[in-house]
């Protein structure tokens, strides 16, 4: 994955490759910075295998980072800074690191994490701004000058293909994030493949919007880099205000945009796209969550000049295992718009309960094989067992299969439809959460009986509410607010449920489990729930 | 020094998260973006509510990230923009 931008920087040195808020890198410059990151790095202990977290805002410096790491061999984990302390401390705990690289508001969560004893002794903080902020807990190992001051020519590097890259933390069922690794060889042949595929070349200006921890993120930052494309980092705060998400692709005259439903259904509700808007723009892409028709509808309307293309596919599969570029406009607001075929080096299994394709048209759970296949979960290998199952067909693609927790169908046109999930997975604006994390969170709170957490469709294309029906500890005095703000210091904002309903007890089935279509439907009938 | 019309308006402000968007603010200048306490959909919500509530009708195009970062800056902005006498609550 390291070589791309050093073979960039030997044809043409003086391209763009990152460009942010004014600040722009060349190719020449992004290698030479990360060579000389990867040499402090390794001076600092890091050796092959080891991770880095990142805890550093979307940048230059961040790119720089996540390059900087590979090239030490090593493998970067790049955390959310604006998810609350004690989320981050499990996934730093998780990681175990070798070194953090951190930068900018993320002080404050070092400071927090810095007080475990354990980690303090074990880790290394460098700080990728020149002056390192007074008061942090403990002294920096290094800060961006002595990073500047290392040698910047190529530096040898050992990794192979199925060394792992990166690893990513999803939202886990049990309240501890899973990590996903995510090898070389899982990255580079989806983004051979994509760069192929899409005809993405060095005169191609791309969109960095998703953030770092995101594996979408993956193919702006990679696909750019083998393409040879200029990168350009969407600020996170632009997210806020679609106006501006819209001048952004304008300005930078952008000929890919790869984005999130969610962004793009409130850009279509606010009328942010101008009829034959971002001439230059060529193609846009988007995956995680369903688009819903209406407002695809309305940007393919806008934009006659650009293509439109879904991708689909969980992070333990790497970026993308299938495709679909709508081939016109549908002219209705009902028509499905499926996942479509799979990506070079994948292919999508729509299968029963005993492993057995179903024939075209009937549901099934869809499983995914070939070269993106992560090798599991971070030091989990029960859960890696009960995901990655032996693959029923025989032995390519080390012989598994992942279960998605998709279910899907294959249509009579050979393209394969997704139909929702068949666990208590959701996808809300953009994020994909399980429902167990926040009821483990609920319970550690330790002032509930019980509690169950639902998701309802919102209104309009939304997406989905969380909704949360709970049961008061008897002599305490909870209320919807304090349940709200004990979460949000646990918990990110995005998980953190909008409805809630106090019972005396929840509704159970006859096995005696939470009947949890009851509180949908409970919650879909009382729309004035809301606080 | 805040004068106490624009601490009222905080108040109110905060009250209107609390009720419309189920969100409770720490402190008027904490950053509610960044603590992701304030996205692009609460923000179409909150600018309907502030309407309701003030008849301070503003589009989401004429809005600056620095309008809304934190709910001191939403009160100077919906400060500037009520007419005045107008938005006091019913005595």
């Amino acid at each position: 994955m390291q070589r791309w931008v050093s073979e960039q920087a030997e044809r043409r040195p003086d391209a763009t490759a990152v460009v942010m808020e004014g600040v722009r890198l060349s190719c020449g410059e992004l290698d030479a910075a990360s060579n000389r990151l990867a040499r402090t790095l390794r001076a600092a202990g890091c050796d092959r295998g080891d991770r880095v977290c990142l805890l550093l805002p979307k940048s230059p410096a961040a790119i720089v980072s996540l390059l900087g790491v590979l090239k030490a061999d090593a493998i970067y984990v790049p955390v959310d800074v604006s998810s609350p302390a004690p989320r981050v401390a499990k996934i730093v705990g998780s990681a175990e690191p070798r070194v953090i690289l951190a930068a900018g508001r993320a002080a404050t969560l070092l400071d927090d994490l810095l007080r475990d004893s354990g980690l303090r002794a074990s880790v290394r903080v460098g700080w990728m701004e020149r002056a390192a902020p007074a008061g942090l807990p403990c002294e920096p190992a290094f800060s961006l000058g002595e990073v500047e001051s290392a040698p910047p020519g190529a530096i040898d590097w050992r990794n192979a293909p199925s060394d792992p890259a990166h690893i990513l933390f999803t939202s886990g069922s049990t309240g501890m994030p899973k990590g996903v690794v995510i090898t070389h060889a899982n990255v580079t042949c989806f983004i051979e493949w994509a760069v192929r595929h899409f005809g993405l070349g060095p005169l191609d200006r791309t969109s960095g919007h998703a953030p770092l921890h995101f594996d979408l993120s993956t193919f702006d930052v990679f696909g750019s880099f083998a393409a040879g494309a200029a990168l350009h980092l969407v600020p996170h705060q632009l997210n806020l205000l679609p106006h501006k998400l819209a001048e952004f692709i304008r300005t930078a005259e952008l000929t890919q945009w790869f984005s999130v439903p969610s962004v793009l259904h409130l850009m279509a509700k606010l009328d942010a796209v101008r009829p034959n808007d971002f001439p230059a723009l060529k193609r846009l892409l988007w995956c995680g969550e369903v688009f819903y028709t209406p407002a695809l509808r309305y940007w393919m309307r806008q934009l006659p000049h650009a293509a439109f293309t879904n991708l689909y596919g969980p992070t333990e599969a790497t970026i993308a295992s299938s495709y679909y570029t709508v081939p016109r406009c549908p002219d209705d607001d009902r028509t499905e718009i499926p996942i479509g075929r799979a990506c070079g080096g994948e292919e999508l299994l729509v299968l029963d309960d005993a492993l057995a394709p179903v024939p075209p048209g009937q549901v099934g759970d869809l499983y995914i094989r070939g070269a993106g296949l992560s090798p599991g979960y971070w030091r989990d290998p029960d859960t890696t067992r009960a995901a990655f199952l032996p693959d029923p067909g025989g032995s390519a693609s080390g012989g598994r299969i992942y279960k998605t927790g998709d279910l899907a169908k294959v249509g009579e046109d050979g393209v394969v439809y997704f139909l929702g999930r068949a666990d208590s997975q959701i996808k809300a604006r953009g994020y994909r959460i399980e429902l167990g994390e926040i009821e483990a969170a609920l319970s550690a709170l330790g002032c509930l009986e019980e509690s169950a957490v639902v998701a309802v469709p919102a209104e309009g294309f939304e997406g989905t509410t969380i909704c949360c029906a709970y049961v008061a500890s008897s002599g305490t005095a909870v209320t919807p607010p304090t349940l709200r703000a004990a979460l949000a210091k646990i918990l990110p904002g995005y998980m953190v449920p909008g409805r809630w309903m106090a019972l005396t007890r929840l509704p159970r089935n006859a096995n005696g489990k939470v009947d949890r279509r009851r509180l949908r439907e409970e919650f879909a009938q009382h729309e004035d729930t809301g606080s | 020094m805040k004068t106490q019309g624009l601490k009222d308006l905080e108040a109110r402000i905060a009250r209107l998260f609390a009720e419309q968007l189920q969100v409770d603010l720490p402190t008027p200048e904490a950053d509610l973006f960044e603590s992701g306490l304030l996205d692009s959909w609460r923000l179409v919500v909150l600018l309907g509510a502030l309407e309701a509530e003030f008849g301070v009708r503003v589009a989401m195009e004429e809005l600056e990230f620095d309008d809304v970062r934190t709910l001191a800056q939403i009160a100077s902005f919906v400060a500037a923009r009520v007419p005045p006498k107008a938005g006091r609550p019913p005595s």
